[in-house]
């Protein structure tokens, strides 16, 4: 690219880099080492996960310090059979409530190994060595709790995978995951499963919805480390009970985070996700609309067709995202049974905007929204706020716009009316911070 | 890794990695517990290093790992925390920066953060494309093509800001 620009940048980032001096940091203080290596119970693991979270102060966890426990296996031993050994006959596997790890063969050789806090068998996978791997699940250590940086409210349920694999005398549980890179947990927020013999894993953020698009990764086996490869899209429907899988071409994975506690019509929440590409289909007005968003032809830009009654717009969307936008969703107009407009969401950095197209004159044309209109998602006042749009099952928009702490939020209702952006208050709603997903009044 | 090893490491080492936080995160109190972190983790995982020469990367790789994590939780506080302060260095520090630095600064926030480590990785800490693709676990071509699209989106929001 350009030697200027890329002179400016090197001379700004030394700039920067050179306001931090030593005397500005905080005092030296090493971590200190560790001792001999031991279990901690884990009341403990539960501090040492809150004090990591310190900094964003996730006072939740606090509140449900006591009741994090680890569920215990049942006295039955798990048991799952398969073909650890590739010879053709089935092996079973046994895992006790101790941890011992027994497989029997079919050729009737046995072999013992252990996890450490046993919480399930998961499945055999294939991992790239020599025989299958049993992968059962463990509740976490202190190492996992901080490498893993699980989602602390989810303590009481978290997992994380121990890949065992067929060794000369035992079962080997020395495979080393790449903390930083490999999902290995179980958590409201990440997953592993095995799927046609393979290991895979997936992580999202926030809450887990009901049916919901994930970016799902391999953990195949290199040196003694797993490493995660990228295998595309899955599509998960949880309320299946079944592990992601392909997504049904033109299939809506719609996210819908559930009952809102006494609030449910005015949280809607959802988000749209089709499968074969990044397309919306909608009747408005009688008439059925398609919006489709293809990939960036050039750095930052999209470009979004809508079809409706056999004429097709076209708009190119500015450069407000690297990435470009990501999902059109259709939303009618308040004012014209037979109007609407496409919203458009563009992730960038650490603000997320929405932009808003109607037809006008026979063009499709970005619709203005004020400037000062909390709308998309983002903070504002110098973080004190923090806003973030969805759109409702009835394709209407909506804004909550709360303290940073999220306790309180003005709801906004955004609409197009007669082709314009239009907001109005929908009035206050209070979270309950122990249990944040459910939502009511606030108290007087 | 001996104790002493890890000393000297964090001494020597320690302010770079601070700096090299702030580039990606522009916060120094959020740097600064990343580079803490990073050292945490070195003590933890720090036996497991076949090779002691590898510490430098291992660190390098946690901090832009950590500092990745400040920015998702940035994103995705908004229930349960407050959010971090947009620039708690305040205002002075802002305002010794010439014009042109911050301009580019801003823009360079402006980007995703694949191409915001990249960019920093490769102008700032001066790492080749094989460095920079064994810290962020990536492919060197991603590396190339990631930096080579980064550079045109920074070259056309400093062009927009004239």
């Amino acid at each position: 690219m350009t030697t200027g620009t890329e002179q400016r940048l090197t001379a700004a980032l030394t700039a920067r880099a050179d306001q931090v001096r030593a005397e500005d940091l905080r005092a030296a203080a090493l971590p200190p080492t560790r001792g001999p290596r031991r279990r901690r119970t884990w009341a403990v693991v539960t501090t040492v996960a809150v004090a990591c979270a310190a900094a964003i102060a996730v006072t939740f966890v606090v509140l449900h310090h006591d009741r994090t426990a680890a569920p215990a296996l049942p006295d039955t031993p798990h048991r799952l059979t398969g073909d650890v050994d590739g010879d053709g006959r089935a092996d079973v596997v046994t895992l006790a409530r101790t941890g011992a790890v027994t497989v029997r063969f079919g050729d009737g050789r046995v072999l013992r190994g252990t996890v450490r806090t046993p919480a399930e068998l998961v499945g055999i996978a294939d991992v790239g060595g020599p025989d299958r791997a049993i992968v059962a699940a463990e509740h976490p250590s202190d190492a996992d709790v901080d490498a893993l940086e699980l989602p602390s409210r989810a303590q009481d349920t978290a997992r994380v995978a121990a890949v065992l694999q067929v060794g000369d005398d035992g079962l080997l549980d020395d495979t080393a995951f790449d903390p930083e890179y490999a999902v290995t947990a179980r958590t409201p927020t990440s997953w592993f499963w095995v799927a046609d013999h393979a290991l895979l894993s997936t992580a999202w953020e926030g809450r887990r919805p009901a049916r919901f698009a994930v970016a799902a990764q391999r953990l195949t086996l290199r040196g003694d480390r797993l490493v995660p490869e990228d295998v595309g899209e899955l599509c998960w429907d949880t309320t299946a009970e079944a592990a992601p899988s392909s997504c049904r071409p033109g299939h809506d994975y719609r996210i819908d985070v559930g009952v809102r506690g006494p609030l449910p019509r005015l949280y809607p929440e959802q988000e749209k996700f089709v499968a074969a590409g990044h397309t919306m289909t909608g009747r408005i007005g009688g008439r059925t609309v398609e919006a489709t968003l293809s990939r960036p032809d050039r750095a930052g830009h999209s470009v979004l067709e809508v079809r409706v009654d056999g004429t097709t717009y076209r708009a190119t969307t500015p450069t407000e995202s690297p990435d470009g936008a990501l999902y059109p969703r259709l939303v009618p107009d308040r004012s014209d049974p037979a109007g609407f407009g496409v919203a458009l969401h563009f992730e960038c950095c650490d603000y997320a905007h929405v932009h808003l197209y109607a037809v006008r004159d026979g063009q499709l044309r970005l619709v203005p929204v004020p400037a000062r209109a909390t709308f998309g998602d983002g903070f504002a006042d110098h973080g004190d706020r923090y806003f973030h749009t969805w759109q409702g099952p009835t394709g209407a928009l909506f804004t909550s716009d709360g303290l940073g702490h999220g306790a309180r939020e003005h709801v906004l209702a955004d609409a197009l009316v007669g082709g314009r952006f239009e907001q109005r208050s929908l009035g206050w709603v209070c979270r309950d911070p122990v249990a944040p997903d459910r939502w009511g009044r606030c108290p007087k | 890794l001996a104790p002493a090893d890890v000393a000297e490491l964090y001494a020597r080492h320690r302010l770079s990695l601070v700096r090299l936080a702030v580039l990606l995160v522009d916060d120094l109190g959020v740097a600064e517990d990343a580079v803490q972190e990073a050292f945490t983790q070195l003590v933890r995982h720090g036996p497991r290093l076949r090779d002691p020469g590898a510490a430098p990367a291992y660190l390098r790789t946690a901090v832009v790992n950590g500092c990745r994590s400040a920015l998702r939780r940035r994103r995705t506080a908004r229930a349960y925390v407050a959010p971090l302060a947009v620039s708690p260095d305040g205002p002075e520090a802002t305002a010794v920066l010439a014009e042109e630095h911050r301009e580019v600064l801003a823009a360079l926030g402006a980007l995703a953060t694949r191409q915001r480590e990249v960019l920093v990785l490769r102008y700032w800490s001066g790492l080749s494309e094989a460095e920079i693709a064994a810290t962020l676990n990536i492919s060197r071509g991603a590396v190339k093509s990631t930096a080579s699209r980064a550079l045109g989106v920074l070259q056309e929001k400093l062009e927009a800001t004239r």
